[in-house]
């Protein structure tokens, strides 16, 4: 050593300032906040595309959107004058079209320009809906071919039938039918404007004053009270020319598969755990544990493979039932991937309580499952409560099962044997064939931020509730 | 000792009890087994199903007959490539919080607590809204915007691509890594830090010089834990870049790709004739288990390793 110990005294060697250090260290720093910054920009920017559906778009985004309907729709308007002339029809009859079979729809417009739907049956009003959406939204087919015939345009919404309740694989046909109805009601639309146009040159100014109106009342509507009905109403019904956003079978549904997955595989996996903490011997545990934690490895899309191939089949031979996928196979194979949740944390749990608790219970008397059931699992519970609620976290946002094996038809019924749709599913089986900036595609991103919201809650209770309470009652008691 | 046993024993019912702990027993341990058969059901049918068409032919050919015939040769090296861009992401910013977490920060502070909770956090959030957010900010706000600077009016990095997918996937990883990098690193002893600190060395040397080094075995793991997560998962990738069919496999990083679990998906549910394909899905099944199997297996022995060497 060169140096005498005297010469530098050891209070200033930590302290000396190196500047490269100091850079790098800040830069640790920083880049370990990225996670906390990755959770605020995840919800900013699923949030931000959901946003339209409630501040409405703004002009800049308007134009900006090249395949939006609203802006094609206005520019037209502007530009071709005699379209809405169709407009002074005040109520329509669709015969046999509507979303049930045998069924009609009457499209009714009133003073004030509100629109609204009533699916009639001989005469019986079945159905009675605003469809505050019907100026402003319609899929992208619709706007292409609008594009090249502006008279049509305001037609449409009213002429063409809804498309009925599409599952997966229905999808691809159902819509190049909806399109094909839709060139139909275009050329229909098209003959009649220009009678009309010929013969009635007189209400034009009218009807264009109504249509104005109502373009007006539609837009003010759909920032407004109308969000709430379009959300809540009780059909799944976005691809169609009156898109609705109803989604109460989505709700449904997921409650269904998620509470199906909970009631077969928490019993199991809490069970499984207390056995293995408690009863197994040692070798019985050394195989079992890492077996069920090898369930964790399984892909999502293997459980949902294994679902779809595999057990739907066996269930419906030896059940008997209508559909061979629905919500009791997508529940149970749910269940496949939140079971090793549930069995890890729970006897994370488990093996947590001391020691000295169990000696004490045996102590005083009690066999080994008495100090299981009446001793270790209620010390445990807040634990067991946290592997639930996790659980059904993940049930709740899981995609890939719920897509493949649930049959995904938007449905409101509470049997358990119907096919259903939950809200992962549907993000992951429309999102791909949505227009950017539609409503729709807002909507799927409003599902999603809802699905962030709702998992991003339970785990602030797990976080800050049950694992505090789980820590008082074993260390403390 | 045992006379006291007996004794309290026959005072309470020995019958009854012993019947209620056979039972409890037994209840909990068939739960056990129902998990374990689960388990056992699901990788035999796989490998039944799937074990015929397991040729080296299948693993290194493209999909031939409009994906009827043929081998999956591109989905495995797209897989291979995503899960590559994904590490290089998420790796190193993994072990960076993860050192931060264990090395810097005081357990209780809040910024601390803070980034632990997003972990956390990050761990639960579904996995489609990570493909939302990938579609919303990587695509649409990122790529958008990058076109609209570099190029404008053409749409190069504006649209789903390998990129973006590895990096939404990057994030999903993000707390697999994190969580098994700082377990690593809470195996390095204290006294060899103090040792090293004593001696002169700053905390960074400390951290370069001895706290990598002795978790370098945890950092593998957790890259192979989040390889295994990425080859699995399939919904934050379904509109961030996977694509059914490629004529060719991905040349440059606005590319699309070929995904394994992908593939699964789409043979399965989307193809025009599911059951003529079943075959292969099955044997595409078995490659991705096999995959994920092999990963998560050798993170165990690695771990345990590590384990072992803390003893």
């Amino acid at each position: 050593m060169p140096q005498m110990p005297s010469e530098r005294s050891p209070l200033t060697l930590g302290k000396k300032i190196r500047f490269f250090e100091w850079l790098i260290e800040s830069g640790i720093r920083a880049l370990s906040f990225f996670s906390f910054a990755a959770i605020i920009l995840i919800f900013i920017f699923v949030f931000k595309e959901a946003s339209p559906i409630f501040f409405g778009k703004s002009e800049a985004e308007k134009t900006a959107a090249k395949d939006s309907l609203a802006s094609v729709i206005n520019s037209q308007s502007k530009s071709v004058p005699d379209t809405s002339t169709v407009h002074e029809k005040i109520e329509k009859v669709i015969k046999g079209k509507g979303a049930l079979k045998g069924t009609d729809v009457l499209v009714k417009v009133d003073e004030k320009g509100n629109r609204k739907k009533v699916t009639t049956n001989g005469g019986k009003v079945e159905q009675e809906e605003y469809d505050p959406f019907a100026d402003d939204t319609k899929p992208s087919d619709t706007v292409k071919k609008a594009e090249k015939k502006p008279a049509a345009i305001k037609e449409l919404p009213k002429k063409t039938p809804a498309v009925i309740g599409l599952s997966a694989k229905e999808k691809k046909d159902s819509i190049q039918k909806a399109n094909a109805r839709i060139a139909q009601a275009i050329k229909d639309s098209i003959e009649r404007a220009q009678a009309d146009a010929l013969t009635s040159a007189k209400d034009k100014a009218e009807a264009d004053s109504i249509a104005a109106k109502e373009k007006r009342d539609a837009q003010e509507s759909k920032s407004g009270t109308n969000l709430g009905k379009m959300l809540i109403g009780n059909t799944w019904q976005p691809v169609s020319t009156v898109p609705k956003f109803g989604m109460l079978p989505l709700i449904i549904g997921t409650l269904k598969v998620t509470l199906i997955s909970l009631l077969f595989g928490a019993p199991l996996a809490i069970l499984a755990a207390l056995f293995t903490s408690m009863f197994a011997p040692k070798w019985l545990r050394e195989i079992v544990k890492p077996v069920i934690e090898l369930l964790a490895g399984f892909p999502s899309v293997v459980i949902g493979f294994f679902a779809l191939i595999v057990m739907a089949s066996v269930f419906q031979d030896f059940f008997h039932y209508e559909f061979r996928l629905n919500s009791l196979v997508g529940g149970i194979a749910m269940s496949f991937a939140i079971i090793p949740i549930i069995y890890t944390i729970s006897e994370d749990a488990l093996t947590a309580v001391p020691q000295a608790l169990k000696d004490a219970s045996t102590a005083l008397g009690a066999s080994k499952w008495q100090t299981a059931f009446k001793v270790v699992l209620p010390a445990a519970i807040p634990g067991v409560f946290a592997a639930i609620i996790l659980g059904f976290g993940r049930a709740f946002g899981e995609t890939m099962i719920a897509l493949m094996a649930t049959g995904n038809a938007p449905l409101t019924s509470a049997n358990i044997l119907e096919p259903v749709r939950t809200f992962a599913a549907t993000i992951g089986a429309e999102m791909a064939e949505v227009v950017f900036g539609d409503q729709h595609y807002n909507v799927l991103f409003l599902i999603g931020s809802m699905l962030f919201i709702f998992t991003f809650t339970l785990n602030s209770v797990v976080e800050f509730y049950v694992r505090k309470k789980l820590m008082r009652r074993i260390q403390g008691l | 000792m045992e006379q006291a046993a007996t004794f309290i024993s026959t005072s309470k019912g020995s019958a009854k009890r012993k019947l209620y702990g056979n039972i409890s027993v037994g209840v909990s341990g068939f739960a056990a087994l129902v998990i374990v058969s689960i388990v056992v059901v699901i990788i035999t049918t796989v490998i039944i199903g799937g074990y015929k068409n397991f040729t080296w032919e299948f693993l290194t050919q493209d999909p031939t007959e409009g994906m009827t015939a043929g081998g999956i040769f591109p989905a495995i090296l797209g897989t291979v490539i995503m899960t590559m861009l994904m590490s290089v992401m998420a790796v190193p910013l993994g072990t960076v919080t993860a050192i931060y977490l264990s090395e810097y920060a005081k357990p209780d502070s809040k910024f601390a607590r803070t980034i632990r909770f997003a972990v956390n956090t990050l761990a639960s959030i579904p996995s489609i809204v990570f493909g939302l957010f990938g579609l919303g900010f990587f695509v649409q706000f990122v790529g958008k915007g990058m076109d609209d600077v570099f190029t404008p009016g053409t749409l190069v990095w504006g649209q789903p691509n390998i990129l973006w997918a590895s990096m939404t996937m990057g994030l999903l990883t993000l707390p697999v890594v994190i969580v098994s990098v700082e377990e690593a690193i809470r195996t390095v002893p204290r006294e060899v830090r103090d040792a090293s600190l004593a001696l002169g060395a700053t905390r960074l040397q400390t951290i370069r010089k001895i706290v990598i080094p002795g978790s370098l075995s945890g950092i593998l793991t957790g890259m192979i834990l989040a390889i295994s997560r990425g080859a699995g998962e399939v919904a934050p990738i379904l509109f961030t870049g996977a694509a059914f069919f490629l004529p060719q496999i991905p040349h440059a990083l606005t590319s699309q790709f070929m995904h394994l679990g992908y593939h699964i998906y789409v043979l399965s549910t989307q193809s025009a004739n599911v059951d003529k394909t079943i075959p292969l899905q099955y044997t595409t099944t078995m490659v991705l288990l096999l995959l994920t199997f092999t990963l998560n297996i050798s993170a165990v022995i690695l771990r345990s390793r590590l384990r072992n060497k803390l003893k």
